[in-house]
């Protein structure tokens, strides 16, 4: 029989201690789908062409609205959503997330490997996948600790009162709030946003409370912090940021599928503190939120970075599902952005492929949305027309994993490589008569297949 | 754009030219008029962008869609350039020559050519099917094979531990719901074990040899129910005798969970309890982390007491009788009786049923065939296509990344997902067994009708050239 006493090495990840390492990091890997998934998200094609890669493609069905009001119906009494009952949050005091059924600590203790993970072997859970995997999240886990599952203001990167008190003398005066969007769109780019959009600061969308748990899941508090939501400073505008995902990690099982996500929270950490640094340096305020203080999918789609689909997440015309999202609130006044669609809210209502294709049936197959979710989950936050998905269960898929998922990502036929095959395709889902039969040319074509194969292929690539 | 594409779309650009500048000559030639024109303009672009297509598919790593690219857009090319085409055969420009040329004139259609074409449609269809089916039942219905696929595939000493792995996966896909942290934990502990210290606790209990001898029992006393008068299958499991051997090898156990399941190291201050040799009563405790090996030695015998107690407490029978057990389970006598009359027609019918696509053959060759070429002329596509099916049949359904292994998915709600794994790994290697069987016999039914092609057209090469 094996002697097994050297397995207590791999407690000490990348050179930081287990425990740490459970602390800081992925909680925060959990979280694009599930925190999104918590309220609302909503649709259009941005004109902002910034560091000359523009975010919109071709289409001759984009079309662009005055508000986010005008492309979803939010109730006139919508209220906002508190944190305490977002996924990640119920960890520490809600079941099933919490214990006794203890769904995020499984998921975490797996996901760390302080215990075996039952799938390592299948196809996708190999050990240089899990190393990957890990290391795709190391500049959030360090810079921004737990930030994508909700906790702001931890860590160097997403340093508040760092950000919040620039020290330049005076401030730099833009001669328009046109020319201060392009510029700061272009600064956005380039430090390492791959989509940009500006979007007015709406309160709805900042959580009603915070809910910061660090200090409780590492043992440093028995209670979580639960406080006003109150800024700093009066925001004027919201930097939203979106982060292409790589095409290849999102098509791979297991920990690659969750190492596609981990880098760009990686990103968007690194990007978010390069960015209110450059917003600082003209004398602004700044504030860099991954999911965490508001809502990240109905900012995007106010600053027009795409359309809310089935799943709950955003659709950008770029480049699909396959993005994550952060944003920046400053008192820097910009040109807004105007919400788009292009037809993915019609497109999803005959799709449904994410739904079928959802390993924990998470993902609502009624034809049409409500204002109310069916779920009976109180991470569905109701007040706006959409599909509600069942954040449960879906976290139920990843503890099962112990990795993320980002299953119904991969499937969206919308999750394409830029490519001017795709950009035919689009053109003929773009009308009414192609989205009938678009689903099925999709499956036809073999597209959205997460296949074992697939894992194989993309470390063969170079 | 890399190199290899600008010159791949150079060259499609080039064969374009070449294709209307081939058509525009030939249309010249044939007279042709602007619906003709159209339809052979519309071919030639969809035929490049069809291979466009299946090239930036194939860039993408989309092999699938490059396929399909191919076939639906070129292919609806191909349709179009051969309607281009037809619009200027004698046939449609010419009435009178398209009545000389017209095979219709040289073939006359008759009711017994109609019959034999249907029943040789069935055949076709049937062979594979019906091969496939009595594959499956003689393997199913062998004692001796069932046995072996079992122990080949399950329980043998390679297998198990697969067999173990793929329980414990399905048991946290399927079948963990409701678990507490306390039971997810402990199956992911599970999920350490290596393949060699699975059999080595189960060569402490029931090795090998054991589990042979208890499958072959199982099978055998299956199948002397079928074949007798008997109401239930006879099978009496020894599960006291496994009990026993659990309780002997307790102070082997211990040991053994300490160092196949990755349990943290136990605190210092569980240390010292141990040092004052307090070791309480609790076995989850003692066993919940791994003791350093100075505390082993007092530590194993006192855990091993403690799990000997647990067994007893367990109440495990001596003996468990399946006869007994289904007649507990309500299944009456009649119900037995009934299920056992179903099997055997089952088994009946997949022994006999390769007899109906022969009927079905001879039924059509009896409606035509009048000559020993006749013979070879209503053969060779029917056998050709049939091989073809099958082999298609085998590569579609039974596969491991087949239609059957798809639709084995998930487990049934009212079956353990654990059981349903190892059902499932039995399953996929008998589809496994009976798909390479079928797969030789559509090799060689395709074969046999290759080679009747291959003979007819060379006949017609010979005739011709008497001729």
């Amino acid at each position: 029989m094996k002697n097994k006493d050297n397995t207590n090495d791999k407690k000490n990840v990348g050179g930081v201690d287990r425990r740490d390492f459970l602390k800081l990091s992925s909680l925060t890997g959990a979280s694009a789908l599930l925190a999104g998934a918590g309220v609302l998200a909503a649709p259009g094609v941005a004109k902002a062409d910034v560091g000359g890669v523009s975010k919109k493609t071709f289409s001759l069905f984009r079309k662009e609205h005055a508000s986010i009001d005008d492309v979803h119906e939010i109730a006139a009494d919508y209220k906002r959503m508190d944190q305490k009952n977002t996924i990640f949050s119920r960890g520490v005091w809600s079941p099933p997330i919490g214990e006794p059924e203890g769904l995020l600590k499984s998921f975490h203790a797996k996901w760390l490997g302080l215990v075996p993970n039952p799938m390592d072997g299948e196809p996708g859970f190999s050990p240089e996948a899990h190393a990957l995997m890990v290391a795709s999240w190391a500049s959030e886990s360090t810079g921004a600790p737990l930030s994508g599952g909700g906790v702001r203001n931890r860590g160097p990167f997403n340093n508040w009162e760092l950000h919040a008190n620039p020290t330049a003398p005076e401030r730099h005066e833009f001669t328009s709030k046109s020319e201060a969007a392009q510029i700061v769109k272009r600064a956005s780019r380039f430090l390492g946003a791959d989509l940009v959009g500006i979007a007015p600061f709406d309160e709805r969308w900042v959580y009603e409370k915070w809910f910061d748990f660090k200090d409780v899941i590492e043992g440093k508090a028995k209670e979580p912090l639960h406080e006003d939501a109150i800024f700093p400073f009066k925001p004027k505008s919201v930097i939203s940021l979106a982060f292409e995902m790589d095409y290849d990690a999102t098509m791979t099982p297991g920990y690659v599928m969750d190492a596609a996500a981990g880098r760009e929270y990686s990103h968007m950490a690194e990007a978010g503190h390069k960015i209110a640094t450059f917003l600082n340096h003209l004398g602004y305020r700044a504030i860099p939120c991954g999911n965490d203080t508001a809502l990240s999918i109905p900012i995007a789609i106010q600053a027009g970075l795409g359309e809310l689909s089935r799943m709950g997440t955003l659709i950008s015309e770029k480049y699909g599902s396959r993005v994550r999202l952060a944003k920046i609130y400053t008192d820097l006044e910009m040109d807004f952005d105007k919400p788009i669609t292009f037809g993915v809210w019609q497109f999803c209502k005959k799709c449904k492929k994410c739904a079928d294709a959802c390993p924990g049936q998470a993902i609502s197959l009624d034809d049409e949305p409500s204002m109310e979710p069916k779920t009976g989950s109180i991470s569905s936050h109701p007040g706006v027309r959409k599909w509600y998905h069942h954040n449960e269960k879906c976290f139920g898929v990843w503890e099962k994993n112990g990795a993320t998922c980002g299953v119904c990502l991969a499937v969206c036929p919308y999750n394409k490589l830029d490519t001017w095959v795709h950009a035919v395709a689009k053109l003929a889902v773009g009308v009414p008569v192609g989205r009938d039969f678009a689903r099925q040319m999709d499956d036809a074509f073999g597209y959205g297949e997460i296949k074992p194969q697939n894992v194989e292929d993309f470390w063969a690539k170079e | 754009m890399n190199v290899m594409s600008i010159f791949f779309y150079i060259l499609l650009g080039g064969l374009m030219a070449l294709a209307v500048f081939f058509a525009y000559n030939f249309h010249r030639r044939t007279l042709l008029d602007k619906q003709s024109w159209a339809y052979a303009v519309t071919a030639i672009l969809l035929v490049a962008f069809g291979l466009a297509w299946a090239y930036s598919s194939m860039l993408e790593g989309e092999p699938r869609a490059a396929v399909m690219g191919v076939l639906m857009f070129s292919g609806t090319g191909v349709f179009s350039g051969f309607l281009s085409w037809w619009r200027t055969h004698p046939s449609v420009t010419n009435n009178e020559q398209r009545s000389e040329l017209s095979p219709s004139n040289r073939a006359t259609v008759t009711p017994s050519k109609i019959a034999a074409i249907v029943l040789l449609v069935l055949f076709v269809l049937s062979l594979p099917v019906s091969l496939f089916v009595k594959n499956m039942g003689d393997t199913l219905f062998s004692s001796e094979k069932i046995g072996e696929l079992i122990v080949d595939n399950v329980i043998s000493n390679i297998a198990i531990p697969k067999s173990i792995k793929k329980a414990l996966v399905a048991q946290v896909r399927h079948g963990a719901e409701g678990f507490t942290l306390e039971q997810r934990l402990l199956l992911s502990m599970t999920g350490s074990v290596d393949e060699r210290e699975w059999i080595a606790l189960l060569d402490l209990v029931m090795p090998e040899k054991e589990r042979v001898s208890l499958t072959q029992q199982a099978t055998g006393a299956v199948f002397t129910w079928l074949d007798s008068e008997q109401t239930y299958p006879e099978l009496v499991i020894p599960t006291g005798e496994y009990a026993a051997a659990f309780e002997s090898h307790a102070e082997e156990v211990i040991p053994w969970i300490y160092d196949s399941m990755l349990f943290p190291g136990c605190s210092a201050e569980q240390e010292a309890r141990y040092a004052r040799g307090d070791f309480g009563d609790d076995l989850k405790v003692l066993i919940g982390c791994r003791p350093a090996a100075e505390s082993r030695a007092q530590l194993i015998p006192r855990a091993a007491e403690l799990l000997r107690k647990e067994l007893q407490v367990q109440e495990i029978p001596q003996t468990v009788s399946l006869s007994e057990e289904l007649s507990q389970a309500q299944l009456a006598p009649e119900k037995m009786r009934l299920q056992k009359k179903k099997i055997n027609t089952l088994r009946t019918i997949t022994f006999n049923i390769w007899l109906l696509p022969l009927l079905l053959l001879a039924g059509a060759l009896a409606c035509v065939v009048r000559s020993r070429n006749d013979l070879a002329a209503w053969l060779k596509w029917p056998l050709l296509s049939a091989g073809l099916f099958g082999v298609l049949l085998v590569k579609t359904l039974l596969s491991p990344t087949g239609f059957m292994a798809q639709a084995l998915g998930a487990p049934p709600a009212d079956m353990p997902a654990a059981a349903f794994a190892i059902i499932k790994k039995f399953l996929m290697a008998l589809f496994l067994q009976v798909g390479e069987a079928l797969f030789t016999q559509m090799s060689v039914v395709m074969a046999v009708g290759a080679v009747l092609l291959f003979l007819s057209l060379a006949g017609k090469r010979r005739w011709k050239e008497n001729i």
